[in-house]
């Protein structure tokens, strides 16, 4: 303080015996231009004639070098832009001094509550803006005047629909824009009124009341298991997806919408790394929440009206139960009149799901086969099988094709009801390390058979047959026995936690 | 002086009335125009990108006198200008007739439709669900009951039963971003 109090004395008294020269200059203060200030240029200090009021609240604590000539005080810029928050810049040739904020990264923040997501740029003293609404491609803009960003642009994706960018708009005046693209579906935009020091823009989920909310994430750990629960307003319908690389767990529940006040869990435990949320969709409303997994892992699903609950990691043990002594139902896809896929070279799909089911029993001679034969057997015949044998699982082969052009490649997995997704597991696992194709995962389909099923059901897709590569091993003996025999240890790991 | 006052006066109120008759023409006009069109999604398939195929829907406006079948003449032959997708008919399906009854669309197609139908469970759903999904997304309908010549049958690929009346089925369906 009384340093600055002595210089501004030194100057004083140095202005009185070496009168500078007066020239007129711009000035741009927060944005706003200022023609034909007077401002005195002395060894690389620049003094300017301004009315500084807008910064007041900057500067309780600062005490700035100021010339006084007549009537009118000069501020030292060189003081200003000492000062953290501002960003100043003197231009010699131009004569033109620009004083802005100086905007960072942590200034804006942003939020979710119930159905909004608000952002706020917090800035040290007022500032106003412009604000804009824009469709194709739907995009929300604001225009803070006044304002220097630094770094001069930052990009950041929130959720995975919206995209949060910033960049320096425009110099002299300075202008930060800052945009939010919503690829998706432009929501109710609201904006506080300019200026301000807290600008905030929320936007609404117009999607209240059209499906369930999800209210609620929660995290616990019992008895050694990891459980998760999505907590929701009412029921949906859902979807599950066990994906590997990096390996996850998404569920789709539909229709649904995140709630405003969504709370979140407040601690991960294994293998949970972490969890992630978005609004996927709005029409029709999908809420996806994703469980980021350390490693591969078994879950388990439980649905009540108003809750999916998620078990993950070491199932419960199933009652050890010995293979021979349970009616497993195996059902080779298609036949008859009804080949299903064929191949370019005529290797038809009915024929080599007999074979690999005609090698299941083989290997385990208790199971029961829906044909026996090349003959037609309709869906609701092959559901019928299982309720007449009292079936304690239903395991339906097929393979797979793509249309014309495509190939396809990979083993998948099929499960429909809850009952059968650990089966699902046991099974796919085995497969794929036994067949070494790509993973297609386990995923949940409304397949007939496993959806009607009076037992565990599941539907297994081997190889792809429009795949030319995977039809030569189809037509192998020995890579049709490799998926008898990852059939029958799927089952084994089911039921009698072997291997 | 007095004449041509009163001609003038006249002159502009057939002026006056013709504008209006144009005016009320066309308000009449652009009003039939929205009566006229009905928008549609296509439901058309993916087989491309990660993690699919997918059924994506896209919209499009179609007659809405004869809507049915606008809409599946498109979805057999999408417009070119919808880039990366495809249809997921089988070739040569055609459909024959379309009828309403109730909020159940009856929609009867060729035999082709099963008879050239490649195989594949996740190629069986973008076919069928393709089908329901694109007649669901007009008002009034509400289910599809899919017919090959005039006959129901048990499934097209042996994975779907398709006997009975289906609902629309949103599991291979993705938004595009």
């Amino acid at each position: 303080m009384r340093n600055s109090l002595a210089l501004s004395l030194l100057f004083l008294l140095s202005s009185l015996l070496y009168p500078r020269e007066e020239e007129k200059c711009r000035v741009f203060l927060l944005g706003k231009s200022y023609e034909l200030q007077s401002c005195i240029v002395d060894q690389g200090k620049v003094f300017v004639a301004l009315d500084i009021s807008p910064l007041s609240s900057l500067l309780k604590e600062t005490k700035l070098t100021t010339l006084k000539k007549g009537n009118e005080t000069f501020y030292s810029l060189n003081d200003l832009s000492n000062l953290k928050a501002l960003s100043c810049k003197w231009d010699g040739e131009k004569k033109q001094a620009i004083v802005a904020v100086r905007l960072k990264r942590e200034n804006i923040t942003w939020e979710r509550t119930t159905s909004s997501l608000i952002f706020q740029i917090t800035t040290p003293v007022p500032l106003s803006f412009q604000t804009g609404i824009l469709s194709s491609p739907n995009r929300v803009f604001l225009d803070i005047i006044g304002a220097h960003l630094y770094p001069a642009k930052i990009e950041e994706n929130i959720g995975d629909n919206l995209k949060m960018r910033i960049e320096q708009h425009s110099v002299a005046p300075d202008v930060v824009r800052f945009v939010l693209d919503l690829p998706l579906y432009l929501p109710k935009v609201e904006f506080s009124p300019s200026p301000s020091n807290r600008i905030t823009i929320s936007l609404t989920s117009p999607l209240k009341g059209k499906g369930s909310e999800l209210e609620a994430i929660h995290i616990m750990k019992s008895d050694g298991s990891t459980f998760a629960s999505l907590r929701l307003s009412q029921l949906s319908q859902y979807k599950t997806l066990l994906l590997k690389n990096p390996p996850r767990l998404a569920i789709d529940i539909s229709p649904a919408y995140l709630s405003p006040s969504l709370i979140l869990p407040q601690e991960f435990f294994s293998p949970i790394s972490q969890v992630r949320w978005s609004q996927f969709s709005y029409d029709p409303p999908t809420v996806r929440v994703v469980f980021d997994l350390e490693k591969e892992t078994r879950v388990e699903i439980r649905s009540e009206p108003s809750l999916i609950q998620v078990k993950f990691g070491s199932v419960a043990p199933r009652e050890f139960r010995n293979l021979e002594k349970l009616k497993i139902v195996i059902d080779p896809g298609h036949g008859g009149s009804e080949p299903g896929a064929i191949s370019k070279n005529g290797v038809r799909e009915k024929d080599i799901n007999l074979d690999i089911a005609r090698r299941v029993k083989v290997i385990l001679p208790t199971v029961f086969l829906t044909r026996e034969d090349d003959i037609d057997v309709s869906l609701e015949g092959r559901v019928n099988f299982a309720y007449q044998v009292n079936a304690d699982v239903f395991i339906s082969i097929h393979n797979n094709s793509m249309p014309e052009g495509r190939v396809g490649t990979g083993t998948e997995t099929y499960y429909f009801r809850e009952d059968s997704l650990i089966l699902a597991q046991c099974v796919h696992e085995v497969l794929v390390s036994k067949l070494g194709l790509p993973d297609g995962g386990v995923k949940r389909r409304g397949f007939y058979v496993i959806k009607n099923s009076p037992c565990p059901s599941i539907l297994i897709e081997g190889a792809y047959l429009s795949n030319p590569s995977e039809e030569k091993l189809l037509v192998t003996e020995e890579f049709r026995q490799r998926i008898a025999e990852a059939v029958v240890e799927g089952l084994r790991k089911y039921f009698e936690g072997g291997k | 002086m007095k004449i041509s006052t009163k001609s003038l006066f006249v002159l502009l109120i057939i002026c006056v009335l013709l504008l209006s008759l144009i005016l009320f023409l066309r308000l009449r006009r652009e009003g039939k125009e929205e009566a006229v069109w009905e928008e549609v999604k296509l439901y058309l398939a993916d087989y491309t990108s990660a993690g699919g195929p997918f059924l994506i829907p896209v919209k499009v406006k179609v007659e809405k006198n004869d809507v049915l079948a606008s809409a599946m003449d498109l979805l057999r032959n999408p417009p070119p200008y919808i880039r990366g997708v495809s249809s997921p008919l089988p070739k040569g399906a055609n459909l024959l007739s379309a009828e309403v009854k109730g909020d159940i669309a009856y929609l009867n197609f060729s035999k082709e439709l099963k008879d050239n139908f490649p195989g594949g469970s996740t190629n069986e759903m973008l076919v069928v669900y393709g089908i329901v999904n694109t007649a669901c997304s007009l008002k009034k309908i509400k289910r599809v009951q899919i017919l090959i010549e005039g006959k129901v049958i048990d499934s097209l690929g042996g994975h779907l039963e398709i006997s009975a009346p289906l609902e629309p089925d949103t599991e291979l369906v993705k938004w595009k971003s």
